[in-house]
């Protein structure tokens, strides 16, 4: 046996040997030192496109978009759990997992978030500007772990960043937002260079909490293993792929646990369940159809998403085969490919979905074009890849095309979206139909209002009793059994006009015909008009 | 003596008293006024105590202050806790003032005799007052617990979910990165160069002295001699097979004769005397290694060993230990007494096979890992054997404690390993499933249970003798708390796990309790997974087939294992308390052997 002297690597150095002299304070500037010295490039290259992130979804964010029905429900619970300790103002009925309004409700103990602004949108606004950011690097962090150069990263970031779909639907407060970071975390973490345990731990738990957050996210499980899978070393792969799931199946399975403990895992008489919930939501909630066919629901909605981007979405899916040439690009591409499915399944599509295609469509987008100039990087799973090949020029010329193909179409299309999201400063009419009711309504009154301005009715204006949140006077049994008086209806017009308003709503409804209006804001669908509601009218 | 103490406690009372009106006066709140009054009167009255009412008896008494303020808070505490949950019970039937000085009067006994008997006692604690005071704490503990459920199960399972998080993470440590188990990582070995000792306590061992002397005489090594110990005397059975085999391997094979003037047997006597005897006949070496009785060293495991020290320039190389019979074949089980007929081989084999992998897997994730972490942070707790320490080592041991081993301790091998870290000398851990030594689960479940209250009552043994305060850095000593009481603590947090579960189930705790008290347990789940992905790779490894019933016997024993860890903790706190600190030895019956070899065959080549 020869003594030859293999090259010293972490295993090879004793630790004991290196550690012990230094404090654990220098230690850590030692660490951060390190760190900043191998990032400091990436840093230099992502802050001004978080500043531009930033500003692009921070300007005008309080006035566009309009509102809709989901986000005050979400800060109403977040509300709820910050101030009575409970996961509902109203019982919970587990139409979402709680880590969602969970996360906000720490975020406002730690902050003071809602005494921090004059509404609680400002404060559902400013969450969901951390989650952009945070979205945004994590795009940045993902392409380069994916194998992009620092330009392609800064791309694919700015790309999300901008993108009218990613500004409009990002400024909702929608749980999708919340399950973004997490997700990406996920993909970051399971494409660990370490390829230790603790980043897939990491990757599992992630993205146990984004679906914990928002449970469509469960829909990409095959594709996050699959990056495992892939990512991990043999000499450790079955141990860390084990502890992966089970931490990841342990932190979601406290979910299920919740709801048995509370005696609320099976449907039964008088009480909410989560199975019956799932199997409602799973089952026999209207199909929206498939995208592929005419005048249903989710080509309606596909088409409106169309209309406001149509580079990311298309290009997404042109760009998925030519990704599927990348070995480490596959699980992205089949991120995306998942997302469609579900547009084409012709099941029931959430409105927000675009969410869930948006930061994989950008990835794939700059990284064909990375594969088209000849990076070898997303093209091996090697943690360092063979010497560099020099680029043959037309690979280059043709990526340089592609790239500035997509940039000129975005800067054609995205600008004359982009100008009403930045500049609308028209006052949303709820906001002014609440403040119309704090100045004229006594705090007595029972008021009927829209999700999206109960919690200033109750925690800035103290209405008591509280005010009743529009969709459940007819959904909560407790609501029911409670109701003596309706004294005010605000709510907007949409609700008088839906369809299914005579089986959604028919208190609503009945309400109004013993109402007169009192005063009105804004006009059409999204206007609201106050109605007082006769004393002689009984519920 | 009691007039004294009388007058002691009205006296802090009353004082008392005046302090607190004056800080309710001050405007305090009446908690923090309390607790204040509390406090004050408490070192009040233990002032008194220590210097009028026991001043005479403490005189030139060895134990510190320190001890009796703390051994007086703790009693007291206990009395007050007592007296403040029976009142409720007692209010009610014999009202409320009655019960009050009643229970005033019962504490005030209570003391007395604590402070007695206990706190400031002039003599050595008996052990049947450290049996009272073991008993006293625990129900005082249960009291409290009952009293305040929910609080009990959030302690409790935030303590559990410490101790599995720890438990994942050190036995994985292999697996943390990849690089770690790469297998060139301990380079590759040159030819030997320093002279050694192969040290071999022996006691009993007819079964196997024969075979493994003849192995232990035959390594690959230029340089090296191999010293059985025996008692000639006393077994005089080994003691013709180890005379034998010194004739047949002359200049290789040393007899060192077991200390006469010893009444007890015990391996860290045994091997002091080696080394006395080493010194004597003038041997040359430069390390010390130890086998058992019963361990066949791989040929080229001193090759190793030898290049590990000079590359790592280690005071101690801990080679990896394996236990390898776990599965239900009946020639896996150790038969004591031949073997008997077929069938009941059988059902013996296939009725211990789920503690067995169980402890086989032990080994395999505490060579593989934990050990190596511990190394890596300078906490060490050594192995038994296929241990070796360089002469350095063994000097400054000799010079400082006048002996290399602690002749008291049950645990030598854990003691060592600690002065090793304390005198901050390095050690090296080597696993390489080729070189391991292979060895043999205890043949009864019976006989793991007492391995087990011996090895834990040692290490209560090297807690208390407090080697390890000297550790240089406060992250060290926290440490070797947690590595020495670590077979408690995982003891106790595997066995509590589903209770406090089915307590906070049963008490309709808060959800949150009870979600937090179902994460120990979902851990715990998740080990018993990884334990068969890691008997799979065991198997696969070391080429012994496992079974489908191997692993249902895993993962269907893994709770009642960690009751018998749970019930060997008992038993090892219940006989230190005693003062029983004799050696309860394992017995090797061959298993591990490849053909078991008879009692008639050893000898012959």
């Amino acid at each position: 046996m020869s003594a030859h002297r293999t090259r010293p690597t972490l295993t090879t150095v004793d630790l004991a040997k290196v550690l012990p002299p230094l404090p654990v304070r220098r230690r850590l500037l030692v660490s951060v030192s390190v760190w900043l010295r191998r990032h400091g490039r990436s840093l230099a290259v992502l802050v001004p496109v978080l500043v531009v992130a930033g500003l692009a979804h921070a300007i005008g964010m309080s006035t566009f978009p309009r509102y809709v029905d989901d986000p005050g429900t979400y800060l109403s619970q977040a509300w709820s759990l910050r101030y009575q300790g409970t996961l509902s103002p109203y019982s919970y009925f587990y139409d979402h997992a709680p880590a969602g309004w969970i996360q906000m409700a720490l975020w406002a103990l730690l902050t003071n978030g809602f005494d921090r602004y004059g509404t609680a949108f400002g404060f559902g606004n400013e969450v969901m500007l951390l989650a952009k950011l945070a979205s945004t690097a994590l795009v940045y962090a993902l392409g380069r772990r994916l194998g992009f150069s620092r330009a392609g990263g800064a791309g694919a970031a700015l790309l999300f960043a901008l993108c009218p779909l990613s500004v409009s639907y990002g400024r909702w407060v929608f749980l999708d937002n919340l399950a973004t970071p997490w997700l990406l975390g996920a993909f970051v973490l399971a494409l660990s260079p370490r390829r230790g345990i603790a980043g897939s731990l990491g990757a599992a738990l992630c993205f146990g909490m984004a679906a914990l957050t928002k449970e469509t996210a469960l829909v990409l499980l095959p594709a996050l293993a699959w990056a495992m899978w892939r990512n991990a070393d043999p000499r450790n792969r079955t141990q860390t792929l084990t502890v992966a799931a089970g931490a990841g199946v342990l932190l979601m399975a406290l979910y299920p646990l919740f709801a048995l403990y509370k005696g609320e895992l099976f449907p039964g008489p008088g009480h909410n369940s989560l199975l019956g919930t799932a199997g409602w939501q799973l089952a026999e909630r209207p199909s929206s159809g498939s995208v592929l066919l005419p005048d249903t629901a989710a080509r309606h909605l596909f088409t409106d998403w169309l209309t406001q981007d149509w580079i990311l979405l298309l290009g997404g899916l042109a760009a998925l085969p030519v990704c599927l040439a990348a070995p480490r690009l596959r699980p992205i591409a089949l991120a995306l490919a998942l997302g469609w499915l579900v547009l084409l399944r012709g099941g029931y599509v959430p409105f927000m979905h675009v969410l869930t295609l948006l930061p994989w469509a950008v990835l794939l987008v700059v990284g064909a074009i990375e594969v088209v100039a000849g990076n070898r990087r997303p093209r091996t799973w090697a943690v360092e890849p063979e010497t560099p090949a020099r680029h043959p020029r037309w690979r280059l010329v043709m990526a340089g095309g592609l790239a500035i193909g997509v940039l000129a179409a975005a800067a054609a299309v995205w600008p004359a979206e982009l100008r009403p999201m930045l500049t609308t400063t028209e006052e949303p009419p709820l906001r002014a139909a609440q403040r119309w009711v704090a100045d004229n309504v006594p705090r007595d009154k029972v008021i009927v209002a829209h999700d999206s301005i109960w919690v200033d009715l109750v925690h800035h204006n103290g209405y008591n009793p509280r005010p009743i949140i529009v969709h459940k006077l007819d959904t909560d049994p407790a609501v029911r059994r409670d109701l003596t008086r309706i004294d005010y209806l605000v709510v907007p017009n949409w609700y008088y006009t839906a369809q299914n308003g005579p089986q959604g709503y028919p208190t609503l409804l009945e309400a109004r015909k013993h109402a007169v209006a009192v005063t009105s804001f804004g006009t059409g669908d999204d206007g609201v008009t106050v109605y007082r509601v006769s004393r002689y009218w009984e519920p | 003596m009691p007039v004294r103490f009388v007058a002691v406690g009205l006296t802090a009372a009353a004082l008392g008293m005046v302090l607190l009106l004056a800080l309710i006066h001050a405007g305090w709140p009446p908690w923090l006024a309390n607790a204040a009054t509390v406090l004050v009167t408490l070192q009040l009255n233990f002032l008194g105590n220590r210097y009028l009412t026991w001043r005479g008896r403490l005189a030139g008494s060895p134990r510190s202050t320190w001890t009796r303020w703390w051994r007086f808070h703790a009693a007291r505490g206990a009395s007050t806790v007592l007296s403040i949950a029976l009142f409720p019970v007692l209010a009610p039937r014999l009202g409320a003032s009655v019960a009050y000085w009643t229970l005033l009067a019962a504490g005030a006994v209570l003391n007395y005799c604590t402070d007695r008997w206990w706190s400031f006692d002039h003599r050595d604690t008996r052990p049947g007052a450290r049996l009272a005071c073991l008993l006293g704490v625990s129900a005082a503990g249960v009291l409290a617990a009952v009293l305040f459920l929910d609080a009990f199960i959030v302690v409790v399972s935030l303590f559990m979910l410490v101790v599995t998080v720890t438990t994942l993470a050190f036995q994985l440590y292999k697996w943390w990165r990849p690089e770690h188990g790469n297998p060139a990582r301990y380079g590759s070995p040159d030819t030997p160069r320093l002279p050694g000792v192969i040290l071999v306590p022996m006691r009993h061992e007819e079964a196997v002295a024969g075979t493994t002397l003849d192995r232990l005489a035959t390594l690959s090594h230029p340089n090296y001699r191999v010293m059985p110990i025996v008692d000639y005397a006393d077994d005089q059975g080994t003691a013709r097979i180890v005379r034998a085999k010194a004739r047949e391997y002359p200049g290789r094979i040393l007899e060192c004769p077991y200390p006469s003037d010893h009444p007890v047997h015990n391996k860290p006597i045994g091997l002091n005397a080696a080394i006395e005897r080493l010194d004597r006949l003038g041997v040359r070496f430069e390390w010390v290694g130890i086998a058992d009785a019963e361990d066949l060293f791989h040929p080229d495991l001193l090759h190793v060993v030898d290049y590990r020290f000079r590359r790592t320039n280690a005071a101690v190389v801990q080679c990896g230990v394996q236990l390898m019979n776990f599965n239900a074949d009946p020639d896996a089980v150790p038969q004591p007494g031949g073997p008997p007929p077929p069938l009941r081989r059988w059902w013996r084999a296939n009725t211990s096979a789920w503690w067995r992998a169980a402890n086989v897997l032990e080994y395999f994730k505490w060579f593989q890992s934990r050990l190596k972490l511990q190394a890596a942070m300078g906490i060490m707790p050594l192995g038994g054997n296929t241990v070796f320490f360089r002469r350095r080592f063994i000097d400054t041991l000799r010079a400082r404690y006048g002996r290399a081993w602690d002749e008291e301790c049950l645990t030598e091998d854990c003691k060592i390993g600690i002065l090793a870290s304390v005198l901050g000398y390095r050690v090296d851990v080597v696993y390489l499933e080729e070189l391991v030594t292979r060895e043999e689960t205890p043949s009864t479940l019976r006989g793991l249970l007492r391995q087990r209250v011996r090895w834990m009552q040692g290490f209560i043994q090297v807690f208390r003798s407090g080697e390890w305060l000297a550790l240089p850095t406060r992250a060290q000593r926290l440490l070797a708390v947690y590595v020495l009481g670590f077979q408690f603590f995982q003891a106790f947090a595997a066995a509590l796990a589903p209770v406090a579960l089915a307590m906070a189930i049963w008490h309709k705790s808060p959800i949150v309790v009870t979600l937090l008290a179902s994460l120990p347990l979902g851990l715990g789940l998740l080990n018993v997974a990884l334990d068969v992905v890691l008997l799979r790779q065991f198997s696969r490894t070391f080429g012994i087939r496992a079974r489908l019933r191997d692993y249902l016997g895993l993962i269907v024993g893994a709770y009642p294992f960690q009751l018998v860890l749970s019930l060997a903790a008992i038993w090892a706190i219940l006989r230190y308390t005693l003062g029983r600190n004799n050696w309860v030895k394992t017995a090797h019956q061959g298993a591990h052997l490849p053909g078991a070899p008879q009692p008639e065959l050893v000898g012959s080549r």
